[in-house]
């Protein structure tokens, strides 16, 4: 399962943001990728997440395969949508 | 849980595991730090190293990351290496020390490579 998200926080993925992203995305069984461009990382990893160096108004592809795939998603796009608890 | 111990000149260590725990969010267990001051007796780091080696095993080894190979926090940590058990890694940097605490492993070794990998992927020209 696929979704395109666009980055609507200010700092975009910065090292805190990507921090929340990767303790969420280890809630879920599923694998989770986030692909920018042509680098495609896990996303349960903070470094690996960080070096996508995605920044605000970047489309990235958030993609989870298993179990609870459809949960991984909705969650984590909503932290996209949240601005990642940071206002704005 | 594998430990993790930073000896660098003066306060690096201290400084890093303050901004790793800022960024997660969480204050991180099983590391800490020994800060080296070239004015104070050496043979007193050694035993404060071997003090802070000996609380944070667990069990699953210790990787201890200093900052400049060579000098000498590096130089100290030599006699505490134990292959499997203690681990010594120098160029410690934040991309090092989060992915340590971030994506630590039970295998002292695999978390070792990570750790000097991730390192090393962090130093590029922008």
């Amino acid at each position: 399962m696929m979704k395109k998200i666009k980055i609507i926080n200010e700092l975009g993925l910065h090292a805190r943001a990507s921090s929340k992203l990767t303790k969420l995305a280890c809630t879920f069984t599923s694998d989770i990728s986030l692909i920018k461009d042509q680098n495609k990382v896990n996303a349960k990893s903070m470094m690996e997440v960080l070096m996508l160096a995605a920044g605000k108004n970047t489309i990235i592809l958030l993609e989870a395969n298993g179990p609870d795939e459809k949960e991984a998603i909705l969650g984590i796009e909503k932290l996209f949508i949240d601005y990642f608890g940071e206002g704005e | 849980m594998i430990g993790i111990l930073l000896v660098t000149h003066g306060e690096i260590g201290k400084s890093l595991i303050d901004c790793a725990a800022h960024i997660l969010d969480k204050y991180p267990i099983s590391v800490e730090s020994v800060a080296i001051n070239s004015n104070n007796d050496l043979n007193s780091y050694s035993n404060i190293i071997a003090q802070k080696i000996q609380d944070l095993e667990s069990g699953n080894g210790i990787l201890i990351m200093t900052d400049i190979y060579g000098a000498t926090p590096c130089n100290l940590l030599n006699k505490f290496i134990e292959k499997d058990k203690v681990e010594v890694v120098t160029g410690v940097n934040l991309p090092m020390l989060i992915k340590a605490i971030s994506d630590r492993k039970d295998n002292l070794r695999l978390l070792t490579n990570d750790s000097i990998e991730c390192a090393k992927k962090n130093i590029k020209k922008i």
